[in-house]
């Protein structure tokens, strides 16, 4: 037999195996692996490789959305001056209570959420004192929440 | 013997040296999320383990799941202006073996949610394949033009700092670049050799690149133009050989398909089809910005005379069309990816760029070695060397610091020029002296090419490069 036909049938061959293997392997993987919730778990889930930061006015996100007024702004006053502002894209919080904001903006800046009500920071949502009921209420596009140190804070430039 | 153990032991140096300049703050610079598709290819592979669905940054239409979300990885949002990143799954915007690479060895360092996709672990494959890279070119020019050739190209890639910059981005070029390669130097010995276990390599390597990325069909345009050239014209034994080439090569690519209907069929044609539609950023002035500007992603440049000159030397080259026929391949590479530059292209970040500067770097290296060699177009081989001489110690020091050496700058370019002048109208060969410097030029390339490379810090970086 020609040397080029008998490496072509040992390709095919292993061809079909190798591109069986990946079809059949990866559906019962992926059937046996995949859910919305495991991917978003993934999405969302926080990193044992970052640190986490316990001065909330350290670190922000810089830059503004183009989304409109689609947006919600988050600022953190500290006592020493120093401060974190930051400006989100309200869809890309999946909870948009003011608990379930600031949750996902301890996640993505990376702090404890439990750190502002062990060191009582003073959250308001558009001026107005978050209380634990009103926590519950969904915000509105172009709404800002600041958060001072202690009551005494004020907001500063 | 001892001479083959000391070419081999430069050899290993210069991948040593290669590797070595890679890794120096490779988890800084380039600042992590200014190209967010090196977290996306990571994530894909990630996921892909993890889930069996792959899951990463896409933004096309045509997708049925899709997330907006903030993530913060390496904390790159506090530099770098950020919207929500749109996620997608199963994501098919091009094949997953990157992302299999840099997620499955973030995997195994324990990465199991995208946050865990630290730049420092995800882009130490990456430098590994970029070093892989180096010495492939090296065996490349060593095998078609000689040591001397080997050796100056691998030191030229090896170092230049936009070239090492950018082998350490996780994108699918940095992966294609040495199948490139490895095609290319498959084709060169199966031209000579004529056997096929060469030919098979090619097949099998040019199948993998479009498993990287479907730009990796340059292996494919390169080894038809090998083969065309080869044969002179399409005649029976290149069809043989072609087809040959086709029936290992294309089912591998097919590889692609078969791992879009594991998810949905539907989804991978849309966003095929999304793909073709894409926003042809590049303009019409591609050809121009390609040549003068270089960058590392879409607003960073990074303009590199090696590059350059490599260029300047590409077109000489086609105007002068060089009779032997690994020159020749040199060109057809070249050709190749600009093809698949001008199809393929959308919006003109850099890394669509990167395949060329192997390329260019060994048009290069193979023009200036001539010069010592065979002291063929020896002044033009002064200038580029000087040229670019000149150019990296501009990015050392600047117009006023360089002063003191003006002085010296001014007599020794021109009176080298001068007698080399002289040389060639009196057609002198084989000129010691001429040789001795420029040797001497090289080396102080290389040296300022690290040293260069040794400032970027992330200080420089925010300072220097815009």
């Amino acid at each position: 037999m020609n040397p080029r036909k008998k490496i072509l049938i040992f390709f095919g061959i292993t061809y079909l195996i190798l591109a069986s293997f990946i079809f059949f392997g990866l559906k019962f993987y992926s059937q046996k692996n995949s859910s919305k919730q495991k991917i978003e778990a993934m999405i969302i889930g926080e990193s044992k490789f970052k640190d986490k930061t316990t001065n909330l006015c350290q670190y922000q996100i810089l830059g503004e959305p183009k989304v409109g007024k689609d947006y919600i702004k988050i600022n953190f006053w500290c006592n020493d001056g120093s401060k974190a502002r930051s400006t989100f894209a309200l869809k890309a919080f999946s909870d948009q209570s003011v608990n379930g904001i600031i949750k996902e903006y301890a996640r993505i800046i990376g702090f404890d959420y439990n750190i502002i009500q062990e060191k009582n920071w003073v959250c308001k949502l558009n001026d107005q004192e978050i209380t634990s009921k009103t926590s519950q209420n969904n915000v509105t596009p172009a709404n800002t929440i600041d958060c001072f140190e202690n009551k005494g804070t004020i907001k500063h430039d | 013997m001892i001479k083959k153990v000391f070419k081999i032991i430069i050899f290993l140096s210069i991948i040593f040296l290669s590797f070595i300049v890679r890794k120096k703050n490779y988890f800084d610079i380039p600042i992590p999320g200014q190209s967010v598709d090196e977290y996306s290819y990571s994530w894909v592979g990630l996921s892909l383990i993890e889930t069996g669905t792959p899951v990463g940054i896409s933004g096309l239409p045509g997708y049925k799941n899709q997330y907006d979300k903030y993530i913060n990885i390496n904390r790159f949002m506090q530099f770098l202006p950020s919207d929500p990143l749109t996620i997608n799954y199963p994501w098919v915007d091009h094949p997953p073996l990157l992302g299999l690479i840099t997620g499955g060895y973030a995997y195994l360092q324990g990465a199991r949610v995208f946050e865990d996709t630290v730049a420092v672990i995800i882009r130490k494959p990456i430098i590994l394949i970029s070093t892989i890279s180096v010495s492939l070119l090296m065996i490349f020019c060593w095998l078609n033009f000689g040591f001397l050739t080997g050796i100056l190209s691998g030191f030229i890639y090896g170092t230049t700092p936009l070239i090492v910059l950018s082998s350490r981005m996780i994108q699918a070029e940095n992966a294609i670049i040495p199948c490139f390669l490895i095609a290319m130097i498959s084709m060169s010995l199966f031209i000579k050799r004529k056997q096929d276990i060469w030919l098979i390599l090619a097949a099998i390597i040019s199948g993998i690149a479009t498993l990287f990325k479907l730009t990796g069909f340059v292996c494919y345009l390169f080894v038809f133009f090998a083969l065309l050239i080869h044969y002179q014209k399409i005649n029976k034994d290149f069809l043989k050989d072609f087809g040959f080439f086709l029936v290992i090569s294309l089912p591998i690519t097919f590889l692609f398909v078969i791992y879009g209907a594991v998810y949905d069929l539907e989804v991978f044609k849309n966003i095929l089809f999304s793909n073709t539609n894409r926003f042809y950023g590049i303009g019409s002035n591609l050809l121009l910005e390609l040549i003068r500007n270089q960058r590392l992603t879409q607003h960073k440049f990074l303009p590199e005379v090696w590059i350059i000159s490599g260029w300047l030397i590409f077109l000489t080259w086609i105007v002068k069309q060089p009779k032997k026929i690994t020159d020749q391949l040199l060109i057809l590479a070249t050709l190749s990816y600009l093809i698949i530059y001008v199809l393929f292209g959308s919006q003109p970040y850099g890394w669509y760029t990167f395949p060329f500067w192997p390329i260019l770097i060994m048009i290069l290296s193979r023009f200036l070695v001539l010069g010592i060699e065979k002291s063929k177009n020896i002044v033009s081989v002064f200038l580029i060397s000087v040229m670019i001489l000149g150019a990296n110690i501009a990015r050392l020091m600047g117009i006023f610091e360089f002063q003191p050496f003006s002085f010296w700058w001014r007599l020794g370019v021109s009176g080298i020029l001068f007698i080399l002048i002289i040389s060639n109208l009196l057609k002198l060969k084989n000129n010691l002296i001429i040789k001795i410097i420029l040797i001497i030029l090289w080396i102080a390339l290389i040296y300022t090419n690290i040293k260069y490379l040794n400032n970027i810090d992330i200080a420089f970086w925010w300072a220097n490069i815009s």
